[in-house]
């Protein structure tokens, strides 16, 4: 079972790479000040960051709109933050999505787009493969709308903001904790 | 060529400050849904399709001119 910490920072934030180790020092409940040089951060071929001075703990970043997020746990974790913004859902749905989410979507007015691009970029972040020419080849909704669990891993929607989706995928998780970051 | 991509930035994200050294990610904090985005707006104007697995090699203002190039895709 995995306890999920997101760290979340607006606007004004620092870069992305100082978000994450600063995140990585409270995660570990360390003094942010030598965070740096405690927490270097590498990224897999895919781009997913990683420690490699800590591998026990796991971590996804997520931006988007205003917001950087930041999810750590000690079992490894994918996490995906969309706005709702105007775009070309219906041509993205039929373009990327999978044949099952497409359907599902154009049954219900797309009003649930941004849950299932959610949920399938949290999925793929899981897996630290990133959307490449997978993202279309599993499904994260069934006739019934949008599944709790593809392939053993369980997707949990998270509130966060208004005009936001937030979404956690991992094994199994105990808890979800949102945090601001410092 | 590089003109359109500039204008199918800036109707898709609202971006303007776009030259052919421009990162996607590094200098205009795209996410995956705004790439996305810019593909199928770049479909729609060149009447063609960019395989997915393609899309995230594409990292650069300069990669998609070349891309571009070397698939015949002319303006």
């Amino acid at each position: 079972m995995a306890a999920v910490t997101i760290y979340w920072y607006g606007p004004e934030r620092p870069a992305s790479r100082r978000c994450l180790v600063r995140c990585a020092a409270l995660f570990a409940g360390e003094p942010l000040a030598g965070a740096e040089e405690r927490w270097p951060v590498q990224e897999s071929e895919k781009g997913k960051p990683f420690f490699p001075l800590s591998p026990e703990t796991h971590c996804s970043v997520t931006h988007s709109g205003d917001y950087w997020l930041g999810a750590f746990s000690s079992e490894p974790i994918g996490i995906d933050l969309q706005i709702h913004k105007p775009g070309r859902l219906a041509a993205l749905s039929r373009r990327f999505f999978h044949p099952e989410e497409d359907r599902y979507l154009q049954a219900f007015g797309f009003s649930d787009f941004y849950r299932v691009w959610a949920a399938k970029e949290s999925f793929v972040k899981f897996s630290g493969e990133g959307i490449s020419g997978n993202f279309g080849r599993f499904s994260v909704a069934g006739p019934q709308g949008i599944l709790s669990r593809v392939d053993g891993l369980q997707l949990r929607f998270v509130p966060f903001r208004c005009d936001y989706t937030l979404c956690v995928c991992t094994k199994e998780i105990s808890s979800v904790q949102l945090v601001p970051g410092k | 060529m590089l003109e359109i991509i500039q204008k199918i930035i800036f109707e898709v994200t609202g971006k303007n400050e776009v030259t052919i050294d421009t990162d996607f990610v590094r200098d205009l904090e795209l996410n995956s849904f705004d790439v996305m985005n810019i593909v199928c707006a770049f479909e729609d104007y060149f009447d063609t399709t960019i395989p997915t697995r393609d899309v995230w090699k594409l990292h650069q203002v300069r990669d998609v001119i070349e891309y571009a190039r070397q698939r015949g895709i002319e303006e």
